[in-house]
């Protein structure tokens, strides 16, 4: 069967139930996240506590996931988001997705709370709940060592004590590093009592046209395998991006107030740690790093926001924060984010030590860890932290102007806004709040796009300027939807059209990929319809929580201070030009000027069962 | 005329350096590349396709715009002119 089951594990009655997703279900959003998404907002009312029973918690791998396709690793785990009170919803790689289809599972929906600490076990087409007391309280890497002993070479998607004691952007992980790291989601498992989801499985996906499943994968491999950026991805990975941003002045740094920061933390000096480069299931580009002090890592992301952004140079103080946040669950870009913000507003006088009990500053290596360590168990001032955003109403409003978030959910990387105005937008809509991997549109500097290639792609009228607010709606349509789509897919980003490169896989790619392992005959535009449904239902979910066009907006740093250093000297986000964009791409979308799903869109989607 | 050119990796493993100060008697960003390509060999694999074409991946500001804003490789040079060469990349 190309086909796997449905598990709906209701942790309450300690029932499971096992069917099957109807194919036109599957036709509308293929899996992954839109499955998720449409699940979402299917069986959560507006309202709902994120951290109460009545929340619903999804892990669902894609329609390609663990096939021959390359890179088809990824799975979604989404949920309402403790951190943002908004959809919460992140994509992650590792070995745990495959493991599920090959346990006979493509999405296992999880609600209710159990009683007492517990696991869920899916493999040959079964889930069993068992207990977890023995794994409570460990940390990710040992909790999976343990599972994989106990229960025989399993897979399994793990909190950490972070996610045990509910601290709000408490993440998922599998593997030592791969984590569905947005928006709270291991806060969710740890509000349900559930310490890990663990497969193992041995029944391989039946292919609709395996000769053309072979001949397709062998052609992407070979296009793939040409490309510059597929050696300079699995030799260097993401760590390449720190010294572009920075000698740009577009790396964040001490929350925002800078734009430029030390050499110290460029790829060639992260290399020293470097052991070996690694991949996810089926991946051909291996763009991790195992380091050399016990852990993962680090990405661009960690270089940046627990680097630059708290003030620290040191090299091996920042891979070590990079592995504390892995080992205790905690999401990279949400910790850097909130601790940059406490410490420039201690220096400001905004909190004190009535409030903090330490004193802070950037650049205190032993201090953010401490930090990290009382966050994750709740400890003293880690105890505020804990609760992210929401410390705007204990910190008072002032605080909020040096908060870096979009609806409640820090800025995901750690790439300044201020020069790139597509790239604002995108943040600024992203449906899970600052994210740049929903849209992030970078083809606008291929300085090589020839204008008719470019017009294709995005539509007339888009300027090769990235300080031009022109048509830059298009851009973050056109990139929201095809994210949105190879999400759906199970296909890590990094070999998505229009994320690293205007070659990649597009939408023809995407089609011939469906065909070969389903028999469906999609068309091109089918399947960016599949990318405009996700986007729509997302927006639904967030419309019912009350978010409308007031929203989709930026920190306020990014509009009202220039950027003080180096090429983005200058440059900030201009409010009127940002309305401007904002009110043509709800045009592209066809939402309300206000920022909403129009009611016959709404009947629409919500009519697809 | 004295140009600043600033390369991150791989470009700047290539130059054996970061930062190059240099006097150019050319007009254009294009006839910049040849030029490099001829001092520094290990640059002209990067800047060029095996056809012989400028690679996709390779993304130029002059001073405080990408020359994709300007007249790309046509883009002129002026004395005190800055470029920085990086390889465009996402991720996070
Ligand atoms: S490119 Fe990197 S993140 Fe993507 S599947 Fe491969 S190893 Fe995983």
């Amino acid at each position: 069967m190309f086909n796997r089951k449905l598990g709906i594990v209701d942790l309450s009655k300690g029932k499971v139930k096992v069917s099957d997703t109807p194919d036109s279900l599957r036709k509308a959003f293929l899996g992954g996240r839109g499955l998720n998404s449409h699940y979402l907002y299917k069986m959560i009312d507006s309202g709902t506590d994120p951290l109460g029973p009545k929340n619903v918690l999804v892990f669902g791998t894609g329609f390609l996931t663990g096939t021959l396709v390359p890179n088809s690793s990824r799975f979604n785990v989404s949920a309402k988001s403790p951190e943002s009170g908004i959809l919460g919803d992140a994509n992650c790689g590792g070995y745990f997705a495959a493991e599920l289809r090959y346990a006979g599972f493509d999405r296992i929906i999880v609600k209710g709370k159990a009683n007492r600490p517990s696991i869920l076990y899916a493999s040959d087409g079964k889930i069993e709940i068992t207990d977890a007391k023995d794994y409570w309280g460990l940390d990710t890497t040992d909790v999976q060592l343990a599972l994989k002993k106990d229960l025989g070479g399993v897979e399994s998607a793990v909190c950490g004590v972070a996610g045990e004691n509910k601290v709000r952007f408490a993440c998922v992980r599998t593997g030592v590093k791969n984590a569905a790291g947005r928006c709270g989601l291991g806060a969710v498992m740890g509000s349900k009592n559930l310490k890990a989801v663990s497969a193992w499985g041995k029944d391989g996906i039946d292919i609709a046209h395996p000769e053309e499943m072979l001949e397709t994968c062998a052609e992407l491999k070979d296009y793939l395998m040409k490309s510059k950026i597929t050696p300079i991805l699995g030799s260097v990975g993401t760590p390449l991006l720190y010294e572009v941003s920075n000698a740009f002045g577009a790396i964040r740094t001490k929350n925002s107030q800078l734009n430029a920061w030390s050499d110290s933390l460029n790829a060639e000096e992260v290399e020293k740690y470097v052991d070996k480069m690694i991949g996810c299931s089926s991946c051909i580009v291996h763009c991790r790093h195992r380091n050399s002090l016990g852990g993962e890592g680090p990405e661009y992301t960690a270089l940046g926001l627990l680097g630059s952004n708290l003030g620290i140079e040191n090299t091996a103080n920042v891979i070590e924060l990079n592995n504390v946040c892995n080992e205790l669950g905690l999401d990279i870009s949400s910790s850097g984010t909130y601790l940059a913000w406490a410490f420039e507003l201690y220096e400001r006088g905004i909190i004190d030590r009535k409030v903090t009990k330490d004193e802070l500053q950037f650049g205190d290596f032993e201090l953010a860890k401490k930090l990290l360590h009382d966050i994750s168990r709740r400890r003293g001032f880690g105890d505020v932290l804990a609760e992210g955003s929401r410390n705007v109403e204990r910190f008072g409003p002032e605080s909020k102007d040096y908060l870096i978030t979009v609806k409640n959910l820090p800025q995901s990387d750690p790439h300044d806004v201020r020069y790139m105005k597509a790239f604002a937008l995108g943040i600024a809509t992203a449906s899970r709040g600052a994210d740049h991997l929903r849209s992030r549109p970078t083809l606008e500097i291929f300085f090589k796009l020839p204008k008719e290639v470019r017009e294709r792609i995005y539509g007339k009228g888009v300027t090769n300027d990235p300080t031009s607010y022109e048509a830059k709606e298009k851009t973050v349509f056109f990139s929201d939807n095809i994210f949105a789509a190879i999400d759906c897919l199970g296909v890590c980003k990094f070999i998505c059209h229009g994320f690293n490169s205007p070659h990649f896989v597009d939408y023809s790619w995407m089609k011939r990929l469906i065909h070969a392992a389903s028999g469906w005959n999609l068309r091109e535009k089918d399947i960016e319809e599949v990318g405009k449904r996700v986007i729509d239902t997302e927006r639904m979910f967030n419309n019912r929580e009350g978010i409308t066009r007031k929203d989709d907006t930026l920190p306020k740093r990014y509009f009202d201070d220039p950027a003080p250093l180096k090429i983005a000297m200058g440059h900030h986000i201009d409010r009127k030009e940002f309305d401007g964009m904002l009110s043509r791409y709800y045009q592209l979308r066809g939402w309300t000027a206000d920022g909403q799903v129009k009611a016959a869109r709404k009947k629409e989607l919500e009519a697809i069962a | 005329m004295r140009l600043k050119l600033e390369f991150t990796k791989p470009f700047s493993d290539a130059v054996g350096r970061k930062v190059v100060e240099m006097e150019f008697g050319g007009n254009t960003c294009g006839e910049l590349l040849e030029r490099l390509s001829g001092e520094y060999p290990a640059l002209s694999t990067k800047f060029y396709d095996e056809d012989g074409s400028v690679t996709d991946y390779l993304i130029i500001f002059l001073n405080d715009k990408p020359i994709s804003a300007l007249e790309g490789l046509d883009s002129e040079v002026r004395d005190g002119d800055r470029l920085l060469f990086f390889f465009p990349i996402s991720g996070g």
